[in-house]
């Protein structure tokens, strides 16, 4: 299958501290891909990496077949972009200005967002279901809401990948499926390749096609849920006792406990 | 990509529209009461004919001769303040960001109380001197701040350093010259004593140019408003974009400035109220904030000359005097349904 994303020998760090080493991946056109692993394992290193926001000390990153670092940032932008884990919740912008903000890449320097780029924009709302919340400013909406407008200004930007950085977190439960369906229908009816960085590991697992699990800065495993979630995987990059079971074919896990316990009790005499 | 025909039309923009006009018919207002009032108080009529018929008479001595050129001058200063403010806020993303935070007034102060003390014959030189001075603020504020781009936080940091060292410097300067402090209370104060034609000529070219490129950099400020790495991915160069609005906002500042001397709460005040009714989006915050800046100048350089009457009082003073305490009370939400952020 072709690769849309690819990166070779990253590294990344500041003056002796490396916070992503030697990092190889290649993202497949089409398919859905969680990143996990501790706090601090340079997870979002990676996909500030990926999308160009930072410049790596070594390695390259290539972009449907071309150095990214050597494309033009409009060109990149078309191709690829990031929904960063957080936004300015005070914005007061309504979500069709927002949205049609996705636009700026298609747009030359004297062009407006007209006709067929509001075309696009109707798209984009349609597809995440922002349609009647339209007019509404940004800092009127819940959390939920806010989240999916920030996607569809992503949509209306037409990327063929989509980067995520943890786009579930701050969001209840019903609301963190809302976001991890759409995208998934993002990914399966519209063809966009995603990328998202997770915490939830059991909603990492029902969602993604491969898991792709850090931990210092490395590539420690990946695979399919199934191949990455074993006990094994638990105590060895989160250091927790999993128990491991299987529900409707993707694996699922409850922690147990932290694979070593600390001993408080001796912390605080 | 065929949705359905939906709304889009913002139910707002016609709130939007209407906004434009009132703040326009304001801006008349304000250049009406400009022309009216004063020493000799010349009914709305007779400012009219004076103003179409060239004749001897004397009100049309005082309207086109002496007030005209005053309002147009405070119109351009009070334009030239709040747009280059409005920018200022959207690039800093902090709505504490004005012209002064870029070095724009330390740095002409500066220059501009230099040459009054050091070089007193040398006065006409002042609005020049007050404008390079400002861009040189400016400048060195930029490159200090730059490190493999110049992000907000670090040039706010870095114009406190700068603006702190170049108001102790203005400081000395007065302090070692203490008996010239006269001449130059009323340029630190900002006012528009005395502009006439000449004034307003000088600087309407460049306010015209100002306002024409300022247009093209409407997209940009849109865009920089979501954050440096949204607007990054969404293709826009953030370090050109955010230093071609950085320099126009101190162009804009620095042709108000060495007009008319520090008029500081202009900047600050009108694109923030503005976009406490109109919103983010600067295709109607830029304009609202203009309109808004040149009416509020306008206004309290007559009232200030009108209430005090014989004493000429700075403009600065008085906005500052009557702009602070209604700024507080918006703030605190004065007014219901008006949002601060």
């Amino acid at each position: 299958m072709e690769n849309v994303l690819t990166s070779e020998g990253l590294h990344f760090g500041y003056h002796n501290r490396n916070i992503v080493e030697n990092f190889g991946l290649s993202i497949r056109k089409g398919e859905m891909a969680s990143i996990v692993g501790p706090n601090g394992s340079g997870k979002s290193t990676v996909l500030r990496l990926l999308t160009r926001l930072v410049r790596p000390n070594k390695g390259i990153v290539y972009l449907e077949g071309e150095a990214i670092a050597l494309m033009n940032t409009k060109q990149v932008a078309r191709k690829l972009t990031m929904l960063p884990q957080t936004q300015d919740p005070n914005l007061d912008l309504t979500v069709r200005d927002l949205v049609k903000q996705g636009r700026h890449p298609h747009l030359k320097w004297y062009e407006e967002c007209r006709n067929e780029h509001e075309d696009a924009v109707d798209w984009a709302l349609q597809m995440t279901d922002m349609t009647k919340l339209q007019h509404r400013s940004l800092y009127t909406l819940s959390g939920g809401e806010r989240q999916r407008a920030w996607i569809a200004m992503a949509v209306a930007q037409t990327p063929h990948t989509l980067l995520l950085d943890e786009p579930t977190t701050y969001l209840d439960v019903a609301h963190q499926l809302e976001v991890m369906e759409l995208l998934q229908f993002l990914n399966r009816k519209q063809g966009i390749t995603i990328v998202m960085v997770m915490h939830d590991l059991n909603q990492a697992s029902r969602y993604s096609d491969r898991i792709i699990a850090m931990k210092d800065g490395k590539l420690v495993s990946q695979g399919s849920p199934a191949e990455v979630f074993l006990p094994d995987f638990f105590s060895q990059v989160f250091g927790i006792e999993a128990n491991v079971y299987e529900d409707e074919g993707k694996p699922v896990y409850t922690p147990r406990g932290l694979a070593i316990s600390r001993k408080w009790e001796e912390l605080h005499v | 990509m065929n949705a359905p025909y939906t709304n889009r039309k913002d139910p707002r923009s016609k709130t939007r529209y209407a906004l434009l006009a009132l703040f326009a018919v304001l801006l008349l207002l304000s250049i009406l009461y400009g022309l009216m009032v004063g020493a000799v108080s010349i009914p709305a009529k007779e400012v009219w004919t004076s103003l179409i018929n060239d004749t001897d008479s004397e009100f049309r001595q005082i309207v086109w001769n002496l007030r005209l050129p005053r309002v147009l001058t405070g119109l351009l200063v009070g334009i030239c303040l709040a747009v280059s403010g409005a920018f200022l806020q959207g690039v800093f993303r902090n709505p504490l960001a004005d012209p002064g935070i870029i070095g724009v007034s330390s740095g002409a102060g500066l220059a501009a109380v230099s040459v009054m003390i050091l070089f007193p014959e040398q006065m006409s030189l002042v609005p020049l001197a007050a404008f390079l001075g400002a861009l040189a603020a400016a400048a060195i504020i930029y490159a200090l701040a730059w490190n493999k781009g110049a992000p907000a936080g670090r040039m706010i940091l870095a114009g406190v350093a700068v603006n702190s060292l170049l108001g102790a410097g203005m400081t000395t300067v007065i302090l070692l010259n203490s008996e010239k402090v006269q001449a130059v209370l009323p340029w630190l104060a900002g006012s528009l004593n005395g502009k006439s034609w000449p004034h307003f000529e000088t600087i309407l070219p460049y306010a015209c140019i100002g306002m024409v490129l300022s247009v093209f950099l409407v997209k940009h400020a849109n865009v920089l408003i979501l954050g440096d790495e949204v607007a990054k991915l969404l293709g826009n160069r953030v370090e050109r974009s955010r230093m071609l609005v950085i320099l126009m906002s101190t162009f804009m500042a620095g042709i108000a400035i060495s007009v008319s001397g520090l008029i500081g709460f202009v900047g600050l005040v009108v694109p923030h109220i503005v976009r406490m009714i109109a919103g983010n989006d600067y295709k109607f915050f830029l304009p609202l904030s203009a309109l808004g800046g040149g009416a509020l100048v306008v206004a309290a350089d007559t009232s200030a000359r009108a209430w005090f009457d014989p004493i000429e009082f700075p403009v600065g003073v008085l906005l500052a005097l009557l702009g602070a305490p209604f700024f507080l009370y918006l703030l605190r939400g004065g007014l219901k349904g008006w949002k601060t952020s």
